[in-house]
């Protein structure tokens, strides 16, 4: 077991990988009663294409799947409910996918042995038959139905599908209507038994947690279980074009102000820096242009352009860095002009990156109270770096003004695509 | 944790103080009567205050300054809590540990929000009353972009016309066409003079609080105190069906009880033990049985809500599927009724809510949140709650069930023509 310490946060980090390959990380902290635990796969809406275990050609399987086998792995062949077991144990258990990982989860603050347990059992004994996977069809596809009646959503899905050209992040992890109702049980054994290796996923343990505990109780159940020897996962690889996929696009839905969003699609191969940096720096970048203490969002509002604020969320993949800034407002054309016009000027003020970075370490030390901030961070750096970041302090601290200038001025904010969602 | 509550003439301060989080909380309420002619300005006021400060100029200044606060994160809400309806200002940020006299900065930011907005001739500066306006309009036809919040709304309207429950919560773009500047500062002094002011605050707080809050809290004069739950009179104790039709992808099932004359003890634990198993997650009846053995849907969910002493059931179906999952729910709840549950349902449920309880205190909002509703609902604390919900027994759940009274089936139909193409 190895000891890590998360850089002025007051926390510490455990870690062990297990023979198979499962990597575990337990992350203690005090105060709490709840402890919260996931175990995901390095599989998400974006593994689309791959040569399955024990083949030898590259296969393509149906949209959605990664999702629908996540809502299939609730199926047991004893016909153990998962939700009943853990809710009898007063945990809160759910899953999720994402493009890029599938997670299960639990929390709680009782049974922790029997829950983890469970879990691991669970997640690794699949049972799909044809009238199962006939059932969910129809669950699904009211999931769908949810999103797609959420603006927001819409707008998101519709932007990233029109930022992308080959990568498969453009396609919405739950898939489409027909890709759903075509995936067989057989679809589904490929895709399990081709990521669910524990070799392709980790553990991560947070709250009110003993490291060794955790680890024997893994350990222990892991033991049990057979796996086929570790192969490496051989997944299709995408040659993404710099351009956008679509430049300008619109639809019609049942809003009652139009919605709209304008997204970069930045490269960033060409910057020698750790990835964690730039992807800091064009945050700072995009908070400082468009956020509450930005001049352009004070304009807006004094011209009457938007009322609410504009709002930005990422997309980043491979080399791409991908900022959406969204928002509502009646006046669709001249609001995108002016981000166009804010985002096209580079210029910030020292003063106020450094005002930003002060806000930034505040924020790091504050959200180590909650169990499931820490636990989905370390989540998202393990997909996204391969590890987790300890020394998020020391990165934040290590950024600087001169640095910032150079690495957005590198970037080609010409390269951009908009979207507008009208009232019908 | 070491609670203590201060009273003075104007305003009750409630300390909470411990060690166990990074963050202090800040929240300074201000309550009356929830009175429909008074929606509109009560939600603007907040805007208002945000927009027009004499110290932060602009709305910018004002953000810029929460950053220089170390990441103060700072809000205004206005919540309608049954019969009272509640303005907040909150803020949060980092404790004395991490920024040492910060306590008091911020404790006067957000004062000064409240008391120093730009006034003139008895009425709000121009420009941020009209901008708050267009924000409240806005804000209601986001709200009605929602298909679950909208038929909520609607649902409401036709269940209980004569009490809070169906005011609009944003109030309408009428109202706020007709609404005068003067009214709402009018509104502002209202609440200032007369509303119940409660301060909360919760972390590791200096051992002066409270002549900081003196020093930078002034208000005087008694207030006399507001009721919150809502109580049912009227009882059709049928199923009365109405529909709407948006052109939404998915249409909305909600069913209304009206509960009544429930003691305090079964409100608090007997309910939620009752709704639980009949639709409180995952391993409900209404779960298994309507999304898992038919797949009608993906959410489903049924919830107590005490301070309008209501039921709902709530789904998102196909058109096309009503009848059958109407009557599949009935059929749900009609078991619940004959009383075709067990000690382990029971059982299950205490401990959902016994683990609810254990993370209560790990969240200093939630554990803020006990703090408050005791003071205004007379709720117990989380260790008295664990003890109360570990008696309630079958016998408690068959006693409230003649007290849940059917009212009304709403389904808001989606757009017919995909969820034909989709079949």
């Amino acid at each position: 077991m190895k000891k890590r310490t998360y850089n002025n946060l007051d926390l510490n980090l455990y870690e062990e990988t297990l023979e198979n390959g499962l990597r575990i990380y337990v992350i203690p902290m005090p105060n709490v009663n709840n402890f919260y635990v996931t175990l995901s796969t390095n599989y998400g809406s974006i593994q689309r294409e791959f040569v399955p275990i024990g083949e030898k050609d590259m296969v393509c399987v149906p949209d959605g799947i990664a999702h629908f086998l996540e809502h299939k792995m609730f199926e047991q062949k004893d016909g153990v409910d998962p939700f009943t077991f853990f809710g009898e144990r007063g945990a809160d258990a759910n899953a999720n996918t994402s493009n890029f990982k599938t997670t299960y989860l639990f929390s709680g603050s009782k049974y922790l042995n029997e829950n983890l347990n469970f879990l691991l059992d669970y997640v690794y004994s699949p049972y799909f038959t044809d009238e199962n996977v006939e059932k969910e069809k129809g669950i699904i596809e009211q999931e769908m139905k949810m999103y797609e009646d959420d603006p927001y959503s819409a707008l998101m899905e519709n932007m990233v599908y029109n930022t992308f050209i080959n990568h498969p992040i453009k396609i919405k992890v739950i898939g489409d209507h027909d890709s759903i109702y075509s995936i067989t049980k057989e679809d589904l054994y490929t895709c399990y038994n081709t990521f669910y290796h524990p070799s392709n996923m980790f553990v991560v343990a947070s709250g009110n947690v003993k490291p060794k505990e955790i680890i024997s109780i893994i350990k222990k159940n892991m033991s049990k279980k057979k796996f086929n020897k570790k192969e490496e996962i051989i997944l299709k690889k995408y040659n993404e074009p710099d351009k956008v996929a679509k430049k300008t696009d619109t639809i019609k839905m049942d809003v009652n102000i139009p919605k709209v969003g304008i997204g970069y699609k930045l490269n960033i191969k060409n910057i020698k820096m750790d990835k964690i940096k730039i992807y800091n720096y064009v945050s700072l970048f995009f908070d400082l242009k468009v956020d509450g203490t930005s001049l352009l969002n004070e304009e807006l509002k004094n011209d009457g352009i938007i009322n609410e604020g504009l709002y930005v969320t990422y997309t980043n993949v491979d080399n791409f860095v991908c900022p959406y800034i969204l928002a509502e407002t009646k006046n669709t054309k001249k609001l995108l002009d002016r981000i166009k016009e804010s985002i096209s000027d580079i210029k910030v003020s020292k003063k106020d990156f450094e005002r930003k970075l002060k806000a930034m370490k505040a924020s790091l030390i504050t959200t180590t109270d909650n169990i499931y901030s820490m636990n989905n961070k370390a989540m998202n750096n393990i997909v996204r770096y391969g590890d987790i970041i300890t020394d998020g302090y020391g990165i934040t601290e290590s950024l600087n003004y001169e640095e910032f200038k150079k690495v957005i001025k590198s970037l080609d904010f010409s390269n951009y695509l908009t979207y507008i969602i009208k009232s019908k | 944790m070491n609670y203590k509550k201060i009273k003075n003439e104007a305003y009750n301060l409630h300390i909470i103080n411990t060690d166990k989080y990074k963050k202090t909380v800040i929240k300074i309420n201000f309550k009356n009567k929830n009175i429909k002619e008074n929606i509109v300005p009560r939600r603007l006021i907040p805007t208002i205050l945000s927009e027009s400060n004499n110290l932060y100029k602009t709305k910018r200044l004002l953000s810029i300054k929460t950053e220089e606060l170390y990441n103060l994160s700072g809000g205004t809400d206005v919540t309608n809590s049954g019969e009272s309806i509640i303005t907040s200002f909150n803020a949060s940020f980092l404790n004395e540990k991490y920024a040492p006299g910060l306590f008091e900065d911020a404790f006067a930011f957000v004062t000064n929000i409240i008391f120093n907005p730009k006034v003139i001739n008895d009425s709000f500066d121009d420009k941020a009353f009209k901008y708050s306006c267009e924000c409240l309009k806005e804000e209601i036809d986001v709200f009605n972009e929602s298909p679950r919040a909208y038929a909520i709304t609607k649902m409401l309207e036709k269940l209980s016309p004569d009490t809070p429950l169906s005011y609009p919560p944003y109030g309408t773009k009428k109202e706020i066409d007709k609404v005068k500047n003067k009214d709402v500062y009018k509104s502002y002094v209202d609440m200032l003079n007369n509303d119940v002011v409660d301060i909360f605050i919760i972390g590791n707080i200096p051992s002066n609080v409270e002549s900081i809050v003196k020093k930078h809290f002034k208000l005087k004069g008694k207030r006399n105190n507001t009721k919150h739950y809502i109580y049912h009179d009227k009882f059709t104790d049928k199923y009365n069906e109405y529909s709407d039709t948006k052109d939404y992808n998915q249409s909305t099932l909600l069913i209304g009880y009206k509960v009544d004359n429930l003691t305090t003890y079964e409100r608090d634990y007997v309910m939620p033990i009752y709704t639980y198993i009949l639709g409180g997650g995952p391993d409900s009846r209404l779960f298994k049985n309507v999304r898992e053995k038919n797949s009608l849907c993906y959410s489903i969910s049924c919830s107590f809500k005490p301070l309008s002493n209501l039921m709902i059931i709530s789904s998102g179906i196909n058109a096309s599927s009503y009848k059958k999952a109407l009557k599949l729910i009935k059929e749900e709840v009609s078991k619940m009724n004959k009383g075709e549950f067990d000690k382990k349902d029971i059982d299950n449920g205490k401990i959902t809510y016994l683990s609810a309880f254990e993370e209560v205190n790990d969240s200093i909002y939630s554990t803020l949140n006990t703090y408050v509703t005791r003071e205004y609902l007379g709720t117990d604390l989380i260790n008295t709650k664990k003890r109360k919900i570990k008696k309630v027994t079958k016998k408690d759940i068959l006693n409230v069930i003649p007290k849940i009274h059917p009212e009304i089936v709403y389904l808001l139909e989606g757009g017919k023509e995909n969820e034909k193409k989709n079949i």
